[in-house]
């Protein structure tokens, strides 16, 4: 339970005691007290992660729109950005308004329109450039026959070909079918195997829900935020040559990479 | 990236329960180019498995692996990817999203970026 929620309970409990000293708290005002407390301890529960990631595996929303995994979290965002650098204060931060070479530019004008803007730096699901990147993705998928995450001359060729089903040309129709298929309505699950994979084509309700409680997907902990600190850690390299420890690093930013061969 | 800022910003990766084992929620793609790994049951397990994650994709930055009841995997909610960048006093600047869907390396490069503006160190990194 974090912190603010012991502070809370503690701070009733004084107040209660303090109220008993001078007056004993009635049956009604200690009933009161309670289901205040059970529900924001409710609440503070059912906001976790790990809940809402389960209670969405139970309805089977896995899909990449479902909004399952929860977005990320930067110090350094948009407000961060122009606080500093958007001196005219137009919401276009210009080459000449930031330090830096242009591939720092590059970098951050993510969009290639030639000014850094708060579309730049969105990474929320709505965000035009993460929906066409998905669209995009989707597309390479399905041409990537190897999934090697390269498409050869071999593969792109047999996308014309089964797109133009004997022609030599396509047409806008043709590329139609590039386009991810709708689909399936989402039901109330009722009825439905959990076993059986889900609508989205992802791994069956069950495996993702055994995922989920054996940490393959997730876990109760929902780490560290922007701010606080980095929980140190010693771990061996792959080769066991040595030990390495967060703290060797203090003073120097660090990149954690979390992941695995599969 | 980490040729583009390794100068700047340490990269560590920290290999950790498979995401997508044989004997659990495995994958067509993983099928394809023969990648099967069963879940671990043993550090030893772990370790083979990210000496060939390690040989197969010619990492150039060092590659830890978690102990086997995934302590370190825990505390930072890694689990299947997860992208975090730490700053120079030891305290978290990003926190990426969970894998597959959060997992942007693109975004990361941002915040790296915006943390080497702030320490004063965009003059020479990047592209």
């Amino acid at each position: 339970m974090p912190r603010f929620q012991l502070l809370s309970f503690g701070v009733a409990f004084v107040m209660l005691a303090g109220t008993a000293r001078a007056q004993p708290p009635t049956p009604d005002a200690c009933v009161v007290q309670a289901k205040r407390l059970l529900h924001e301890g409710l609440a503070w529960f059912l906001e976790r992660e790990a809940v809402l990631m389960a209670r969405d595996i139970a309805r089977d929303r896995l899909g990449p729109g479902d909004g399952w995994f929860r977005l990320s979290q930067s110090r350094y965002d948009w407000k961060w950005l122009a606080f500093r650098f958007d001196k005219d204060n137009d919401g276009c931060i210009f080459p000449k308004e930031l330090p830096g070479n242009s591939g720092v530019f590059a970098t951050l004008d993510r969009d290639g329109n030639g000014a850094i803007t708060a579309m730049d730096l969105d990474w929320s699901a709505a965000a035009p450039y993460l929906k066409d990147t998905a669209l995009a993705g989707q597309w390479f998928g399905r041409t990537d026959a190897d999934a090697n995450g390269r498409i050869s001359r071999q593969e792109w060729d047999a996308l014309f070909d089964k797109l133009a089903k004997g022609k030599d040309y396509l047409t806008s129709e043709d590329l139609k079918k590039l386009l991810p298929p709708t689909p399936p309505p989402k039901g109330t699950g009722k009825g439905k195997d959990p076993s059986a994979k889900s609508g989205s084509g992802m791994p069956s309700p069950a495996t993702m829900m055994y995922g989920l409680l054996t940490g393959e997907i997730g876990s109760l902990n929902e780490g560290p935020r922007p701010g606080q600190r980095a929980p140190d850690f010693i771990l061996p390299t792959h080769d066991g040559t040595r030990q390495i420890s967060l703290k060797d690093f203090r003073g120097k930013p660090v990149v954690l990479i979390f992941g695995s061969f599969t | 990236m980490h040729q583009r800022y390794g100068e700047y910003v340490a990269f560590l990766g920290i290999y950790v329960r498979e995401a997508h084992p044989i004997d659990g929620a495995s994958s067509v793609a993983n099928d394809k180019v023969g990648i099967r790994i069963r879940q671990h049951r043993t550090f030893e397990e772990r370790l083979a498995a990210a000496q060939a994650c390690c040989g197969a994709l010619h990492l150039g930055m060092p590659l830890l692996v978690d102990t086997i009841d995934d302590r370190v995997g825990h505390a930072y909610s890694g689990m299947p990817d997860r992208l975090y960048l730490v700053n120079r006093e030891g305290k978290v600047a990003y926190q990426g999203g969970r894998g597959p869907m959060g997992f942007r390396p693109a975004e990361l490069e941002q915040s790296i970026i915006l943390l080497l503006l702030e320490n004063g160190n965009a003059g020479r990194a990047g592209r």
